[in-house]
């Protein structure tokens, strides 16, 4: 009880509000080393099978012999029709999996993002298990491109191998649907759209047969031409859209197998070279971080995963002595372990970090750092609100523990029955210096300086009104950005650019102009929009960590702006304008050498075909809140 | 069209002969496309009402005949089944739906009571019977998996004498049918697996099979309406064999990859070498023999079956007339001809054991499948864990005649339709197909949903009926052990009412694969973390308000030296305060 | 520093009346919603219901305290003799009797029935059994004196098919006033006795079985009683019969039981219908060999059959592929199994004895049947043999004593043996109940318990009566219901369960909620009461 009376006490204590700021300063720091520590040992884990059925790289795989011989043909076959329209191409590989007694069947589909005409034809056979009742599947695809855009020959010829070579089998227990795609990422979205019915049937073809529900993916990439390729690694992809990750117990099995049964080597996040040093694996999980913040698909596994199929996709790289048929044999027994599945996956986790391909960070290692980080926020916030409830100018040190004190708590005790009416009661008959008045309350008198008992006003509405809108301002771009054209998508960037760093300084001058803000109305301002930030950042640190790690550090700055004058709101001003987040993504495309309009492309793409929301945490977090704390800054300014 | 004929025909052979009181058993095999082998077993053994109800059993199995007089039970209908029947490929199934089940265990009976409870009470003692016959969980067929059909099954026997009969039905999806369902299915066989067709039947090969299911049949039959009946008891075994996969050797069944010479490489590629062959699909019917095949030899007639007539020969093969079919047994056999010689039944020869080898061969001609009258399929569509939608896509392939059929769901109690949402939909005309329905709701954990269309879609159209549900959130202890797994929802049953007429009165039906429902499941380690926890946070908040209100507030300073608790914690912020004076 | 506020201390000012009360009434309310709302709550939900039981009774019957039965046997004794001379026989013959006696509650008593016709009626008239006509029920056994003057006298005829022992004698044995003993009084004792002699054992030996009685028994009656009480089912009131027909070939493939049956079954079931009722089936089965796991038959030249080994009988069933499964409904099973050999290996004997049939205990019989010519069906006149031999075996397993030679004697002392160990089954099943009663407080006892217990002591009681005036056909039919309430009683299906939740469980789990909220209400009682005691000193 005593100890709700002194916090009581310390509200109205003048220093509180000196210690927010270093709070959260602290809290940032503490938020990155936390980052930082993540890859020693003794807070990240080794990875290990959770799913007891799933039995890794127990069963003998004979996929070879003569079916070495079949897949060069097939291989042969692939190369010769990637260059075919796509009818032709259709038919063919049709032709080609109707050999091997399947149930083959096509889909066509046709997106248009941002102007563009994205329209192909999948195509995929159900291999119906002998013992199976169609109630559960897993998937097997190869799309005829691979992210990077190269021919996936040896991918696609592959799955056609194995579909052949999988029909012999009687001990399937579930069905197995083999699908190619043309491309890696529209492709797999519109098939899988279409297997849950969530998709938009005038542009996406329904699917004419199909299976149970889904178990899981494998996707398959090798860029080998017609006269093969030796690699060297296992890339194993695994982000999904929006960040979302399947199931370790999927990626365990496949690192298990392909490096415990076939010896070859794994990697992950393009880390091509790995020897497990601190480095590596900090660089690794940065790389990972990055990806999942982004949230955009990585490749044909990633439309899966949204619809609760863990999915993953193999990667060949490099240049060594592994062949196709050891990919090959990976993948049958990846096969054999997921047909041993009695349950959806479940036991291992959906939530982690990945250092290598045999060690991880579990969520509820990391989490804390991102939850730190947004917590600076909500701190700020209720700071600027206390200081905004506050008269300006000083008073006496209430709370010391002299004598002078000791109505300090005595009133604070009271407060907590009555602290609401008390003050107004008082408030008339207050002079300005503050002299000690006697209160008086059911027998207790107690004396205390009046100060203590003055409270300003606060005027709600323009701070309120203010913030609100400048949430919703962020829809025009996000709708802008999202149906314009290819070809005015740079142009119409570079406008964004320049209007979103004049635009603050244009509302700070009209405000000034009409009604001049009082300081304490900027503070509010300012307060809103951390809370509204921290709100949103520490629950979308639940959801995708790492993008909710991300903004909260590039808007960390914004906790520590405030309203001054002079030089000081100057340079403040110039330091946001850096962080303005379409300057950001400016200059990530500088940095990592990409092409800004790509990014732009991939973006639109991403919210038509992927379901991605990247973009609206962009425009309708992130930018609000710049512009708020910009534009309180920017009032200092005149 | 000449093979659909000898088909009709053949199931006319079967179908006749009623009501003596002897045996019948019949093997029918088919190539089917793919290199599939269609056998058909038929056994049927009758017994005279009245030896029946003394319980002399002589050809009617004792075991089972005492459990039907237990339960009162007048006709039964029993199928055990594994693998889907792939109608594209192979066309009408053999009994036309009447005797093949869908996956699982599917059970029906006729029951006389004098109340519904009689009935049901009834109906529990039979399935808990049959469940230790049959080593099957029939036993799990309860109130919630019972249903009462009103047009989607007719009796089959003639129930002139007795009145009140109760249909009652039950599925279990998710039974696993394997071998030790063989064993008692075999012993209820007059002639066991002794001698006669059923020699034949093979654990290992028969769930190798692609398809397979067994039925049960029993029902009176009577020449005139009341008199001269017998209690008729048919067995049928129908399996889909692929012909490779069962002619592998049972010591060593792992497909490993052919040796290239055995492969038919297309050396027309341009890029064919040593090492790289595109495989030809050789256009030969495969070579195959009865032992291969089904792995044991038939070991001549049962001798309880007639010795001359049509009704003796026992094993027909139905292919085209110029397979050549070659005979190998040291004893006597004969052989006829019928359909136009696509049908060639054999009588068995007597204690000596008979094979027959077809050798691989290229067919000019090719058997016409009789055409399947629907073709049905049935998925779940929607993801997440608190609704979806049932979509049944139903094609009526005959461009003539319009297709008249009931539709009947009977669904789990936590899978909640809504009636509401249920469309019928045909893409060539606008009247709506569906006529009429029959719905009795589900009442949570007491009875599951129960829902009969009648429905009719007009020719070479597809019929697309969808309607959305919700998934219950189930009690902590209802989950099974394999929650994860998902729940299984029965398949659908066809009934095709018109105009298509089955000869007899066993009718044609039609069954959709069963779904595979997920719903959302726990962490089944939490519940008492969460008990503990929330009692605590109640404790907290309990302790704080009744000290609020209890505790008396006093100064700083008026606190009683002898510190306490309130002492303890007035140092504590006395000690705080001076750290502030200090920052 | 804390010191540093230490120096000049206040006392608070004094509490108003109205905040004491308040606080008070405070503290008070919540005691009383503990009080009165929590602990009858958690009471009434922790509960278990437990009908109770009258233990005493239930353990009295069980110790045998309430019930010794005796079992008084009338005996109709029809003299062509002066009441006078016939009643001092009687009484002559009851002493020898008593003294005879080694089994108190086996208890034989004469009693005088006028003679049905003169004395003079020669012996063919006396064999057809119209003299027994009008004798009341409770009389289990007529004793007719017959005088003859040829033949060795005394001699005695038992009638098999009826209850009526002929005794044959001069009349100059008659026994005279004067002597106190006479030869034939002390022949018909010894031939009612030596009648009674395998009943008395039996009946004894259930006493000694029975908790209560210790009296010793000789070794040989031990024996003979542990091998007949081994073979023979336990006493039911429904047998299924199932008669099935196996042969390793396909032939014979029917036969014809019906007939058979209904001639050579029928009457020993009808004899039997006052005990017990029966269900009979039969089944036919092919192809069903004798178990692979003994050795083959071996020819045996000298005898021109086969042969297999009598240690091999044993194994001789095949529970494996032999569908014997017991009948459905309440009841045991009674099998007979009839083998037919294949025609290879006919005629088929068990080795040593020509005997082709034996007894499995508590399971049935079986038989092996050669017949003389494979036909198709086993016709009625094939199936003699195999019938008499089930016959047989059926009494046996039903527990008929071999003596004496009457079959209504036989299944009337078996009526008597029955009611006996029904009696001793069931008061030791109720003694166990209240044993399980007692040891288990955890397990719940719903009301149906109670009131079949009290149903089966009701009938107990009754079934004791009527043993004692001698009407045993009604004992046995109340201790078969009393019998079967105890069964019901104690294997009651929801009496299980309950035992597996501890309630250190529950406190386990619900700690964390009921300490922190005990404790501050404890301290503010003490606290409180302290101060209002301190507030009465200071006044």
């Amino acid at each position: 009880m005593a100890l709700l009376a002194t916090l009581l006490a310390l509200r109205k204590d003048a220093r509180i509000l000196k210690i927010p700021p270093y709070l959260s300063a602290f809290l940032i720091l503490v938020g990155v080393a936390w980052l930082l520590v993540l890859p020693l040992n003794e807070y990240s884990r080794g990875t290990y099978v959770s799913e007891n059925a799933l039995l890794p790289g127990q069963v003998h795989t004979y996929f070879t012999g003569s079916e070495h011989d079949v897949f060069r043909a097939y291989r042969h076959e692939v190369a010769g029709l990637v260059d075919l329209p796509v009818q032709q191409r259709t038919d063919k590989l049709s032709e080609l999996l109707r050999a091997s007694n399947l149930k083959v069947a096509t889909q066509k589909y046709t997106y248009t993002p941002s102007g563009r005409n994205i329209s192909d034809e999948n195509v995929y056979a159900i291999l119906q298990g002998p013992r199976a009742d169609a109630t559960e599947a897993i998937v097997l695809m190869a799309s005829l491109k691979t992210m990077d855009g190269e021919h996936n020959y040896s991918g696609v010829a592959l799955v056609l191998a194995l579909a052949r070579y999988f029909k012999r089998w009687s001990l399937w227990s579930k069905d197995i649907i083999f699908l190619l795609s043309g491309d890696s990422t529209s492709g797999p979205q519109a098939w899988v759209d279409a297997y849950h019915d969530a998709h938009d049937p005038t542009t996406i073809e329904s699917l004419s047969i199909k299976s149970g529900a889904l178990q899981g993916a494998v996707g398959v990439e090798y860029p080998a031409g017609p006269w093969g390729h030796r690699y060297d690694k296992l890339h194993i992809v695994y982000d999904g859209t929006n960040g979302q990750l399947p199931n370790l117990d999927l990626f365990n099995t496949a690192v298990n197998i392909a490096s415990g049964q076939m010896g070859i080597a794994c990697t992950l996040q393009r880390m091509w070279f790995h020897r497990n040093s601190y480095q590596e694996r900090l660089q690794t999980m940065l790389r990972g971080m990055l990806s999942q913040g982004l949230g955009h698909a990585t490749g044909p596994h990633s439309a899966f995963i949204p619809y609760h199929v863990d999915a993953i996709t193999l990667v060949t790289v490099g240049d060594g002595w592994h062949d196709e048929m050891g990919l090959g044999r990976t993948v049958e027994s990846l096969f054999r372990s997921l047909n041993n599945l009695l349950e959806h996956l479940h036991q291992s986790f959906f939530f982690y970090l990945l250092l290598e391909a045999k060690r991880f960070v579990s969520i509820g290692t990391y989490l804390p750092s991102a939850m730190l980080i947004a917590a600076n926020f909500s701190i700020m916030a209720i700071a600027l609100w206390v200081q905004s409830g506050r008269p300006q100018e000083p008073i006496p040190n209430p709370a010391a523990t002299k004598p002078a004190s000791k109505p300090a708590t005595q009133d604070a005790s009271k407060d907590s029955d009555n602290k609401e009416k008390e003050p107004e009661q008082e408030d008339e008959k207050k002079p300005l210096e503050s002299p000690p008045v006697v209160v008086t309350k059911d027998g207790a008198t107690a004396v205390i300086p009046a100060a203590l008992l003055q409270v300003s006003e606060r005027p709600l509405f323009l701070p309120a009104a203010f913030v609100v809108i400048a949430h919703f301002l962020g829809l025009i771009p996000l709708a802008a950005f999202n149906h314009i054209p290819v070809d005015d998508l740079r142009p119409a960037f570079l406008l964004a650019s320049n209007l979103t760093t004049l635009l603050p300084l244009a509302t700070a001058y009209l405000l000034s102009r009409f009604n001049r803000p009082t300081p304490q109305e900027s503070t509010l301002i300012h307060c809103f929009s951390l809370l509204f930030l921290g709100m949103y950042l520490s629950a979308l640190a639940t959801l995708n960590f790492s993008q909710s790690l991300m903004v909260g550090l590039l808007t960390a700055p914004l906790s520590f702006v405030r309203r001054s004058s002079g030089v000081g709101a100057k340079l403040q001003f110039a330091l946001l304008a850096a962080i303005n987040p379409v300057m950001v993504v400016h200059a990530a495309t500088y940095v990592g050498k990409i092409e800004l309009l790509d990014v732009l492309v991939k973006a639109a793409e991403g919210w038509h075909i992927w379901g991605m929301w990247t973009q609206v945490v962009v425009w309708l977090v992130w930018w609000p809140a710049w512009f708020c704390g910009s534009v309180v800054v920017a009032l200092g300014l005149f | 069209m000449l093979s659909f004929l000898s088909f009709l025909l053949f199931h006319a052979l079967i179908a006749c002969a009623y009501a003596s009181p002897d045996y019948h058993e019949r093997l029918l095999l088919r190539p089917l496309p793919q290199d599939a082998l269609l056998a058909s077993f038929n056994f049927r053994s009758n017994e005279t009402a009245a030896a029946y109800e003394q319980q002399n059993f002589r050809l009617f199995p004792r075991s089972l005949g005492q459990i039907l007089q237990h339960a009162h039970t007048k006709e039964l209908h029993l199928r055990f089944s594994v693998g889907r029947w792939d109608a594209e490929n192979w066309g009408q199934r053999p009994w036309y739906g009447a005797r093949e089940g869908s996956n699982g265990v599917e059970l029906w009976a006729w029951i006389e009571a004098s109340s519904e409870d009689e009935a049901f009470a009834r109906w529990l003692a039979l399935v808990n019977n049959l469940s230790g016959l049959f080593c099957a969980s029939l036993n799990f067929i309860d109130a919630t998996k019972t249903i009462r059909p009103v047009i989607s099954f007719d009796p089959e026997g003639d129930h002139a004498g007795t009145s009140n009969l109760h249909l009652l039905h039950g599925i279990l999806p998710h039974e696993v049918v394997c071998t030790e369902n063989l064993t008692p299915f075999l012993k209820l066989l007059p002639c066991k697996g002794k001698a006669g067709i059923s020699s034949l039947l093979d654990g290992h090969k028969l769930f190798d099979a692609a398809f397979q299911t067994m039925a049960i049949d029993v029902r009176p039959v009577c020449e005139t309406p009341g008199q001269n009946c017998v209690v008729e008891m048919e067995q049928t075994v129908d399996m889909v064999l692929d012909i490779a996969r069962s002619k592998r050797p049972r010591d060593n069944p792992i497909p490993r990859p052919r040796p290239i010479e055995e492969i038919e490489c297309d050396t027309s590629k341009s890029y064919n070498a040593p090492d790289t062959c595109y495989p030809l699909d050789k256009k030969t019917e495969p070579g195959w023999k009865l032992t291969e095949v089904f792995g044991k030899p038939l070991r001549g007639a049962c001798p309880l079956t007639a010795a001359e007539g049509p009704e003796s020969e026992t094993l027909c093969i139905n292919a085209p007339p110029e397979r050549t079919i070659e005979v190998n047994t040291t004893g006597h056999y004969t052989k006829s001809l019928s359909a136009s010689d696509t049908l060639r039944c054999y009588k068995l020869p007597t204690g000596a054991e008979l094979d027959l080898v077809l050798p691989e061969q290229r067919m000019t001609t090719g058997l016409i499948r009789g055409q399947p009258h629907l073709y049905a399929a049935r998925s779940i569509n929607g993801h997440g864990q608190e609704r979806g939608s049932v979509q049944a896509v139903i094609k009526n392939p005959s461009p003539t005649d319009a297709v008249e059929f009931a539709y009947l769901e009977s669904l789990p109690w936590f899978m909640k339709p809504y009636l509401h949402t249920l469309r019928a939909h045909v893409s060539t005309s606008s009247e709506d197909p569906l006529k009429e329905t029959y719905y009795r709701p589900a009442v949570d954990r007491v009875r599951g949903t129960h829902l009969e269309l009648r429905l009719v879609i007009p020719p070479a159209s597809t019929l697309i009926l969808t309607y959305d549900f919700e998934k219950a959130i189930l009690r902590y202890t209802e989950y099974p052990p394999d929650a994860n797994r998902g729940f299984d929802a029965p398949p659908a049953v066809i009934r095709i009412l018109g105009p298509f007429q089955s000869a007899d009165r066993k009718g044609l039906y039609l069954r959709t694969t069963p779904l595979l429902l997920s719903l959302p499941t726990p962490d089944f380690s939490m519940p008492y973390n969460v008990i503990i926890l929330t009692s605590t946070v109640m404790a907290l908040g309990f302790g704080n308000i009744f000290n609020l209100l209890v505790r008396r507030f006093v100064g700083a300073d008026e606190v009683p030296a002898a510190g306490g608790l309130k002492g303890l914690i007035q140092g504590r912020i006395q000690r705080v305060k001076g750290r502030f004076g200090k920052a | 520093m804390s010191t540093g506020g230490n120096e000049e201390r206040k006392n608070p000012p004094p509490e108003t009346k109205h905040s004491l009360w308040l606080r008070r009434a405070v503290i008070a309310s919540f005691w009383a919603v503990v009080a009165f709302l929590g602990l009858p709550v958690w009471w009434k939900t922790t509960a278990i219901y437990r009908a109770d039981l009258p233990l005493q009774d239930m353990t009295a019957w069980a110790n045998g305290q309430v019930c010794k039965p005796i079992f008084p046997i009338h005996i109709a004794v029809q003299a062509p003799l002066l009441p006078h001379d016939a009643h001092h026989l009687i009484h002559a013959t009851q002493q020898t009797l008593n003294d005879l006696s080694d089994f108190p509650a086996h208890q034989l008593r004469l009693v005088f029935a006028e003679p049905p016709q003169p004395a003079n009626a020669s012996q063919q008239v006396v064999a057809d059994g119209s003299g027994t006509a009008e004798l009341d029920d409770t009389v289990a056994l007529a004793v007719r004196l017959i005088p003859v003057e040829t033949g060795a006298t005394p001699r005695s005829q038992l009638q098999p098919f009826l209850a009526t022992l002929d005794i044959y004698y001069s009349p100059s044995q008659i026994p005279s006033e004067s002597s106190t003993n006479s030869p034939l009084a002390t022949y018909i004792a010894q031939e009612l006795h030596q009648l009674y002699a395998q009943e008395r054992v039996r009946l004894s030996g259930l006493y000694s079985n029975a908790a209560s009685q210790s009296e010793s028994l000789s070794p040989e009656l031990a024996v003979q009683l542990q091998r007949d009480s081994a073979r023979a089912f336990k006493y039911a009131p429904t047998y299924h019969l199932t008669f099935s027909l196996f042969t390793p070939t396909s032939t014979p493939s029917a036969w014809d039981i019906e007939a058979a049956l209904r001639q050579y079954m029928n009457p020993i079931l009808e004899s039997f219908s006052g005990i017990s009722n029966f269900t009979i089936d039969t089944q036919v089965q092919l192809y069903a060999n004798f178990s692979p796991s003994i050795r083959q038959p071996e020819y045996d030249n000298d005898a021109k059959a086969w042969t297999i080994f009598k240690e091999d009988v044993g194994g001789f069933i095949n529970a494996a592929e032999w569908p014997l499964s017991p009948s459905i409904g309440r009841g045991p099973t009674i099998n007979f199994a009839l083998y037919v050999p294949d025609e290879a290996q006919s005629p088929l004997f068990v080795q040593g004895s020509r005997d082709n049939s034996w007894l499995v205990p508590q399971w049935g019989g079986l038989m092996i049947l050669n017949p003389q010519s494979y036909q198709a069906t086993l016709t009625k006149e094939a199936l003699v043999p195999a019938m008499q031999v089930f016959s047989t075996q059926l009494s046996s397993l039903l527990g008929l004593p071999q003596t004496p030679a009457s079959l209504p004697l036989r299944i009337s002392t078996l009526i008597r043996i029955h009611a006996t160990s029904l009696l001793f089954s069931a008061s030791s099943t109720l003694g166990a109940l209240a044993q399980v009663y007692q040891k288990m407080p955890t397990i719940p006892v719903p009301d149906p318990v109670a009131k079949s217990v009290d149903l089966s002591l009701a009938h107990l009681h009754r079934a004791c009566e009527l043993l004692r005036d001698g009407r045993f056909q009604d004992a046995l039919e109340n201790a078969r219901t009393a019998d079967g309430e105890a069964e019901k009683a104690f294997f009651e299906r929801s009496m299980v369960g309950q035992v597996y939740f501890p309630d250190e469980h529950k406190v386990a789990v619900y700690l964390p909620l009921l300490g922190p909220v005990a404790v501050p209400l404890v301290m503010a009682a003490l606290k409180e009461i302290k101060s209002g005691i301190a507030a009465v000193k200071g006044r």
